[in-house]
């Protein structure tokens, strides 16, 4: 079944980008709805889309994101923030408000595609500019993480390819990507309750990626 | 942490300054009280008693003697402070003794506020307790042989009334040392925030300074290249002009991209590295993570050699990271392989990895803070 799309970014080019990597994707991605300001995720046609790609940008106010963020994930939306911001306070933030992904636009073209595929399933995905937020978190309330997680985390960051940092830790690059859905199922799993949350929890358990008794 | 210290440094020495100030000023009252107020009768009234004129001089040898040590000595030391209490309770005791066993007379004698007053600027700032307690036990030293003598109900209320119009004053002010801590506490705030704004101040002036130096050194280098392009004397297709040009262009991005706020030297300098790698055609992404950590100056040297070495010689695009760890910071780059080896850091404290496969280059230098 083809995953609908709704897009949201103040730029023309930037949607186009984003449509035509849709397009070449092996599974069939639909972009349903687009435009500049975040009201076409709320109306019809692009209300009713599986996953919502968002730019921070669309608000005017630096600030305002959050709550833009907020109303989407509570009603259940899955959202990928895909955005210029660098900034680790901004990525840490969005996954404590609930979002499925986080992409900076660098990392758009090798990850948009499969995190809107993992998404759309409840499934989590690990980009590595969020990796590297995650792993310098210095927050009270982050989750635990092993030393293990944390070198699988930093090798991603650094390389963006798991081929490498399963060469450089000895593993194979599956277990490179189970290291990261757990780290991202621990995230799921802490601060503000969010249906985007649950559901990936749900679904990681379903998948046997983490037991119940972990939680 | 240390910050947090020197602000509790901060308002414990207001604080004590102005426990000082209060305990003078009851000190003052005490005196005044006892001087001006009731002296006047000692000296011109009918003769008192031996013990009661005893009680006297030694109520103002203590208040002249604690007077000087508070002077002196602002921590006035727990010794003095426990004789001038116990010679205090002992003139309570012995006024207690011969007072007549009248009501009135006991409630409304000179020594029930002279005490008291004395007592509180002794123990003002102490654990309040020790000043209520005081109070307490000099009032019912001086109504226990009333309650021996098995007074009337309606004497002990007439005591009662004056004495807690006078002891409760007294206990009022005591309480008011809470009053004085919060005080202090703002003040020392408010000084903090004073503090702060003159370090911003002068750390602005310092910065602004240092950058009108370094235009200064621009105008020498900058101005004749610049003077020499438009006059024609310099020819744009030399080598060496480029070059020139393209060391100037590195130096003025870098002045005008400085902040006020760049905690993050080693950052910075990598920046610098940056500039003159897209110079060459390298489009280099930096992802920076972690709060920045002190690193001294010879190892961000060494952390940013080899970094360097591969971004300026590289043909393709770049991915460079930044981790800080509250021990360690981590550099990496990952790129086309260039033909030219890094160069290998030579302290031991700085580890280096690199690999090459299918001719990707990644390579990481990590130092641990000691």
């Amino acid at each position: 079944m083809a995953i609908t799309v709704t897009v949201v970014d103040d730029h023309p080019a930037i949607r186009t980008g984003v449509r035509a990597w849709y397009a070449d994707a092996e599974q069939q991605i639909d972009v349903i709805a687009e435009g500049a300001g975040v009201d076409v995720a709320w109306t019809s046609p692009g209300g009713d889309a599986d996953v919502v790609v968002l730019d921070l940008n669309v608000e005017r106010e630096a600030a305002s994101y959050r709550s833009t963020v907020r109303r989407l994930v509570d009603v259940g939306r899955k959202v990928i923030v895909y955005t210029m911001q660098e900034s680790q306070d901004v990525a840490l933030s969005c996954l404590d408000l609930g979002v499925c992904a986080f992409l900076t636009k660098a990392e758009g073209d090798a990850h948009l595609v499969a995190a809107t595929v993992s998404v759309a399933q409840n499934r989590p995905y690990l980009a590595p500019a969020l990796a590297g937020a995650i792993v310098a978190n210095q927050q009270a309330n982050r989750p635990r993480l092993s030393d293990r997680e944390q070198e699988v985390l930093t090798l991603w960051f650094q390389c963006e390819s798991k081929q490498l940092v399963a060469d450089r830790m000895c593993i194979t690059p599956r277990t490179v990507g189970t290291y990261l859905d757990r780290v991202r199922i621990k995230y799921a799993n802490v601060g503000r309750p969010a249906p985007t949350k649950a559901a990936l929890l749900a679904r990681a358990i379903q998948d046997g990626l983490v037991d119940v008794d972990d939680l | 942490m240390a910050d947090s210290d020197t602000a509790r440094g901060r308002a414990n020495f207001v604080e004590r300054r102005l426990m000082v100030t209060v305990r003078i000023v009851l000190l003052a009252v005490a005196m005044t009280i006892q001087f001006a107020v009731h002296g006047y009768r000692f000296l011109s009234g009918p003769a008192e008693p031996g013990a009661e004129i005893a009680v006297y001089v030694a109520l103002a040898v203590t208040g002249l003697g604690y007077g000087a040590v508070l002077l002196f000595r602002p921590r006035t030391p727990v010794a003095v402070r426990a004789v001038c209490v116990a010679v205090l309770l002992a003139c309570s005791v012995v006024m207690s003794a011969i007072l007549p066993l009248d009501a009135v007379d006991r409630a409304e004698q000179w020594s029930l506020s002279v005490i008291g007053w004395y007592g509180l600027a002794v123990l003002f700032g102490t654990p309040l307790r020790w000043a209520v307690g005081f109070l307490g036990v000099h009032a019912l030293v001086l109504t226990w042989p009333m309650l021996i003598a098995g007074a009337s109900l309606e004497d002990l209320a007439a005591m009662g009334i004056v004495m807690v119009a006078v002891i409760g004053f007294q206990v009022g002010v005591a309480l008011s040392a809470r009053l004085v801590r919060a005080i202090a506490a703002a003040a020392a705030r408010t000084s903090r925030a004073e503090e702060r704004l003159r370090v911003s101040e002068e750390v602005a002036a310092v910065v602004a300074r240092d950058r009108a130096r370094r235009y200064a050194d621009l105008r020498e280098t900058a101005l004749p290249l610049l003077a020499g392009l438009a006059e024609e004397s310099l020819d744009p297709r030399d080598p060496v002009v480029r070059r020139r040009c393209a060391i100037e262009a590195a130096r003025m991005r870098r002045l005008f991209s400085e902040s006020d706020t760049a905690d993050d030297r080693l950052v910075h300098e990598l920046a610098a590295v940056i500039d003159i790698a897209e110079r060459h055609d390298t489009t280099v992404t930096l992802s920076v993570r972690g709060e920045p950590v002190e690193v001294p100056r010879d190892v961000r040297r060494e952390l940013l050699a080899p970094i360097s070495d591969v971004l300026v010689t590289t043909r393709s695009d770049a991915r460079v990271t930044v981790l800080h760890a509250p021990d360690r910071v981590r550099l990496s780059v990952r790129c086309a392989a260039p033909e030219i080896g890094a160069t290998e850091p030579e302290r031991s404290d700085i580890e280096c990895v690199q690999s090459v496969i299918e001719g990707q280059l990644w390579l990481e230098v990590s130092w641990r803070s000691p």
